[in-house]
């Protein structure tokens, strides 16, 4: 469902990975229209222990003052900012103070539970930004292609079995291990017998889309010690349908495609960057190469910085 | 053998100077045989009987599919074809246990034609409310009411515009017969709505004789070009049939005759076997990349239509409609089929009912349902059906099965056989004879037409004056299990 | 010769066909500029005519095209030549996968790799690859010619009921129905005119190392039936 694009430079430094994102999604816009997202890793250089947050919420009164105060008692709050979103939704960003990782996700657990808000994620090492509607609508909301990093994945959505709104819209993030990201074109047929035992293991799922069970199966891979390339091999034995899979991580991007490939990806290379597309129309966006490769059935890959 | 196939001998005279296989052209025409009536013998093309002692004998019953041609053709009733009665083992029925035999002799699973033939709620447990005092009741002998519509004008330039909502549904040439398809092309145009060509190619003369013609795209591609695309009214792109979802087709090469295999445009002798699913349609942005497609191909000018299966109904009507389709229809688990294997087509797919509620909902959770034409399929009969349909909230309604029975179906689920006594679905020269296209395009016609009144007449006696403008309020459901599957609330 | 150029730079794939269309009427040859992989370009174009696309195509270039002559200069999409009943399809670069899908007439020419599932369900016509193709090439074939001058891999020919598909490098492994045989002077005869004519060299010796996978069966299977 979707199509989905990555891209990284080799040179481990800065670049404007955000604008080069968004013309690669935009040139997939044609393959999802219902929502957008990328994560950007690399540029957002967070003290450690400190994690940016973005949180929808109704825009309503008291609600917003209901939030901070929540947030304060627990960690002071930097950087704060609100962005209008579609209808009568905003999206507060900022960042906190956490004493450890492991008290990110509790925290975001009770910032659920007030009505009306949702916390959309909470990152240390990436940007994440995902909204409903089209690419350049989005990156026009949240300034995306001024926002800089070493590497990103992008998708954009059509939607097939799940819901269409803000927290549905990939990439989906998991917070087994720290800042695990995945982007994902296609369906897993075998939804239940991959979420099972993971939830058996304490996993916790928020939805019922097939891409937060990946990024949540990827994650408990790579906890138990797999590497990004081992782990995305299970991940083709393990998972059933049809699918090209994104996995981005603080240090690099990971590629699998089911053992049919029925899902497209290309990739493409030069001296400077490395990219990953569903189309070579998007890999245009970013280098000029006549050499385009396929990715093959089953095929996994992973290009780490 | 569910048949029992008995011949009075004292009844049939043989030597009654009326030779009952001649009524049609007669299959054999050997003087010697005609001389005396072997009618039965003649016109069964299951191999049923044998002639012993010059006597015309049933003596094959296992093949008897219960057609009841002979029944039919003897001129001195003298042939009885019964089915064999229920005998009270449960489940245990004759017919589950000659199943077990013949899957353990054979070892492979039944092929058969037709839809799902369980019981299923249907069309018949809901009931459409008559007009009194309340509102008033329309008189249908005297004032009017509209049947036209108009399917597709979403982005098509030419949308389809048909005088009944009744459309014949696809079927193609090599499942049935060329007469068949050309009593299908002329029944449409008398009736002023579309039929369809199946995916096996467009005859010239289906083309010809129909007014309107929907050109179907299927995963096998046969006869595929863009003059066949573009010689259409409307191109359907088929996703899957409710009779066997998720199945592909499968032509034996035998059955690929000459006529056959140039429509199709493959080589004469090749199996013809379509995918199970379009081989570039794996995901929705695939149907959404293969409908601008075929937009570009017809340059924008006809509807595109989305044909599913009954399943995901809600998913499936979503993605289509974001896609971009025209018209979008959904066949439930009684729409029927050539030949396809039994298990998928008694236990997969949900009813017809349920199927129109939940593409119509779907519609308008995406808001596109006024964009968007549903058409209903799956076991529609009469113009009751058609009626409920539109009011649970289709446009427009195929009918298949029920058009095959109106130029001499027996219903006997053996198309897969390619020896249908009727001429339909069949290749073979004698039995074509059979079917005479001027006289089946006719009854088509008649066929639609009076269901066409039936369905005016409902709608009229529930206080509208179009088709069209029935809706759910009007019905009533007979049965908890038709209200618990459709919402419609139950009779009180 | 009469030529025109479209530059589809600011097109959408609805007014760019168009304009293919309407000129493909008065000119000989179009030339298309800046196609940026837009999908379906030229599609169910029936006139017989020149197109230069400079840079790549998109999915499904020149479907149900039936007399032109298509040459791009990079590469192409998914289903390149998807469904074509005549004419010639050049694509100097490689493609994705399902080039040639369900053609019935005509060539289809990558000169690079290409993906999975090339000439899947074609039904006549000539499809070259010059590079390797992958998983399932073949699949489903019915007739026509498929010609691999790289390797393929895995379940070549899978389901193939008729035609003949030539590969001159490795055979990862079959499909079901497919054998492989040698190949007889006279196939080699057929190969060595037309790769001649699409600009492929090679040598004598090369000729004779094509192998050809077609259809195991001596009989058609019968299980399900229409």
């Amino acid at each position: 469902m979707c199509g989905i694009a990555g891209v990284i430079y080799k040179d481990k430094k800065t670049h404007n990975v955000g604008e080069s994102l968004t013309a690669m999604l935009e040139s997939l816009q044609h393959r999802g229209p219902d929502s957008a997202g990328f994560a950007i890793y690399g540029g957002l250089n967070l003290p450690e222990n400190n994690y940016q947050l973005n949180i929808e919420l109704k825009n309503k009164p008291m609600l917003l003052d209901q939030l901070k105060t929540t947030l304060t008692q627990i960690s002071p709050i930097y950087n704060e900012e609100l962005i209008h979103s579609v209808d009568d939704y905003d999206v507060y960003r900022c960042e906190i103070h956490l004493e450890n990782y492991s008290l990110l996700k509790p925290l975001i657990t009770n910032l659920d539970k007030i009505e009306d808000i949702q916390v959309i994620n909470g990152s240390h090492s990436f940007e994440m930004i995902k909204d409903v509607g089209l690419v350049k609508d989005i990156a026009k909301r949240y300034n995306v292609p001024s926002r800089v990093g070493t590497h990103g994945i992008g998708h954009t959505r059509f939607a097939t079995e799940s819901g269409v709104d803000r927290y549905h819209a990939h990439p989906y993030q998991s917070y087994i291990t720290p800042d695990i990201t995945v982007v994902h074109n296609g369906q897993i047929t075998n939804y239940w017998k991959i979420r099972d035992p993971l939830e058996r293991k304490g996993h916790k799922f928020e939805s019922f889309n097939d891409t937060e069970c990946i990024v949540h199966y990827m994650a408990d891979k790579l906890h138990q010690g797999y590497k990004l390339e081992e782990a995305l091999e299970e991940a083709v034995h393990d998972l059933d349908g049809p699918f090209s899979i994104l996995v981005g991580t603080p240090n690099g991007i990971g590629i699998a495609k089911d053992k049919l490939g029925l899902r497209p990806g290309v990739m493409a290379e030069n001296d400077d960057v490395f990219a990953i597309a569903s189309e070579e129309m998007s890999l245009q966006d970013v280098l000029d190469t006549d050499h385009v490769e396929q990715i093959a059935p089953g095929e996994t890959r992973s290009y780490t910085i | 053998m569910p048949f029992n196939v008995e011949r009075r001998s004292e009844i049939c005279k043989r030597n009654n100077n009326r030779p009952g296989c001649c009524w049609y052209l007669c299959d054999n025409p050997k003087k010697s045989l005609c001389k005396n009536c072997y009618s039965c013998y003649s016109n069964c093309p299951h191999d049923v009987y044998e002639i012993i002692n010059d006597e015309p004998q049933p003596v094959h019953k296992e093949n008897c599919v219960g057609c009841k041609i002979c029944e039919q053709m003897c001129p001195t009733n003298a042939i009885y074809v019964t089915p064999l009665p229920y005998e009270g083992r449960g489940v245990w029925s004759s017919q589950s246990m000659l199943e077990i035999q013949r899957k353990s002799s054979t070892g492979s699973y039944k092929v058969r034609g037709c839809g799902a033939t369980r019981i299923v709620p249907t069309f018949d447990d809901l009931s459409i409310l008559p007009a009194q005092v309340s509102r008033p009741p329309i008189d249908s002998y005297r004032e009017p009411c509209k049947t036209e519509v108009v399917l597709g004008d979403r982005f098509a330039e030419n949308p389809l515009k048909i005088d009944t909502p009744i459309m014949i549904g696809a079927m193609s040439f090599g499942a049935i017969s060329k007469e068949a398809k050309i009593s299908f092309a002329r029944g449409a145009t008398l009736a002023g709505t579309a039929s369809n060509t199946g995916e096996g190619g467009m005859l010239p003369e289906e083309r010809h004789y129909a007014d309107k013609l929907i050109a179907q795209y299927a995963s096998g591609r046969f006869g595929m070009s863009a003059n066949y695309l573009n010689n259409a009214e409307a191109v359907e792109i088929k996703i899957g049939q409710g009779a066997k979802s998720g199945m592909g087709g499968h032509l034996l090469a035998k059955k690929v005759t000459a006529e056959v295999a140039r429509i199709r445009n493959i080589p004469q002798g090749t199996d013809a076997l379509s995918p199970a699913r379009h081989m570039d349609i794996v995901g929705p942005e695939d149907l959404g990349m293969k409908i601008d497609q075929l937009r570009d191909i017809t340059d924008w000018k006809v509807p595109i239509i989305v044909k599913f299966t009954a399943g995901r109904v809600e998913q499936d009507v979503k993605i289509a409609a974001k896609a971009g389709a025209d018209i979008i229809v959904i066949d439930g688990m009684q729409g029927g089929t050539g030949a396809g294997p039994e298990v998928i087509t008694e236990h997969s797919g949900i009813p017809t009912i349920q199927a129109i509620m939940e593409a119509d909902t779907a519609l308008k959770e995406v808001n596109l349902r006024t964009e968007v034409s549903l058409v209903a399929a799956g076991g529609i009969r009469s113009g009751a059906d058609v009626a409920k349909a539109i009011a649970l909230g289709a446009d427009a309604t195929y009918i298949g099965t029920a058009a095959l029975v109106s130029i001499g179906c027996k219903v006997c689920k053996a198309c897969s056989k390619g020896k249908c006594p009727k001429g339909i679905a069949t290749q073979d020269r004698m039995l074509r004879r059979r079917l005479d296209p001027v006289r089946g395009g006719q009854r088509v016609a008649n066929y639609i037409k009076a269901m066409t009144a039936e369905a005016k007449m409902l709608t009229q006696q529930a206080g509208n004056t179009d088709i069209q403008k029935l809706e759910k309020e009007d019905l009533v459901s007979l049965t908890m299990e038709a209200s618990q599957i459709t919402g419609i609330p139950l009779v009180r | 010769m009469r030529e025109y150029t479209i530059d589809a730079k600011d097109m959408d794939e609805k007014t760019l066909n168009r304009s293919i269309k309407e000129h493909a009427l008065d000119y000989d040859k179009l030339i298309i500029k800046n196609p940026q992989s837009k999908h379906n370009i030229a599609a169910g174009l029936i006139e017989e005519v020149e197109i230069e696309i400079v840079g790549s195509a998109g999915y499904f270039v020149g479907t149900m095209v039936d007399g032109a002559k298509i040459h791009i200069t990079r590469n192409a999409g998914w289903f390149a030549g998807d469904n074509m009943t005549g004419g010639e399809l050049i694509i100097e670069g490689g493609s994705g996968d399902g080039a040639g899908q369900g053609i019935y007439n005509g060539t289809v020419v990558v000169k690079g790799d290409t993906g999975s599932r090339t000439g899947e369900i074609m039904k006549g016509g000539t499809v070259i690859i010059g590079g390797n193709s992958g998983f399932m090439t073949g699949l489903l074939m019915m007739g026509g010619r498929l010609i691999v001058l790289g390797d393929v891999t895995d379940d070549a020919g899978e389901s193939i009921m008729r035609g003949t598909i030539y590969v001159l490098g490795q055979v990862k492994s079959l499909g079901k129905k497919a054998v492989l045989k040698h190949t007889t002077l006279d196939d080699q005869n057929e190969l060595k005119e037309v790769l001649t004519k699409y600009g492929f060299e090679l040598s004598d010796i090369d000729y004779t190392n094509f192998k050809k996978i077609t259809n195991g069966e001596t009989k058609t299977e019968s299980g399900g039936k229409k």
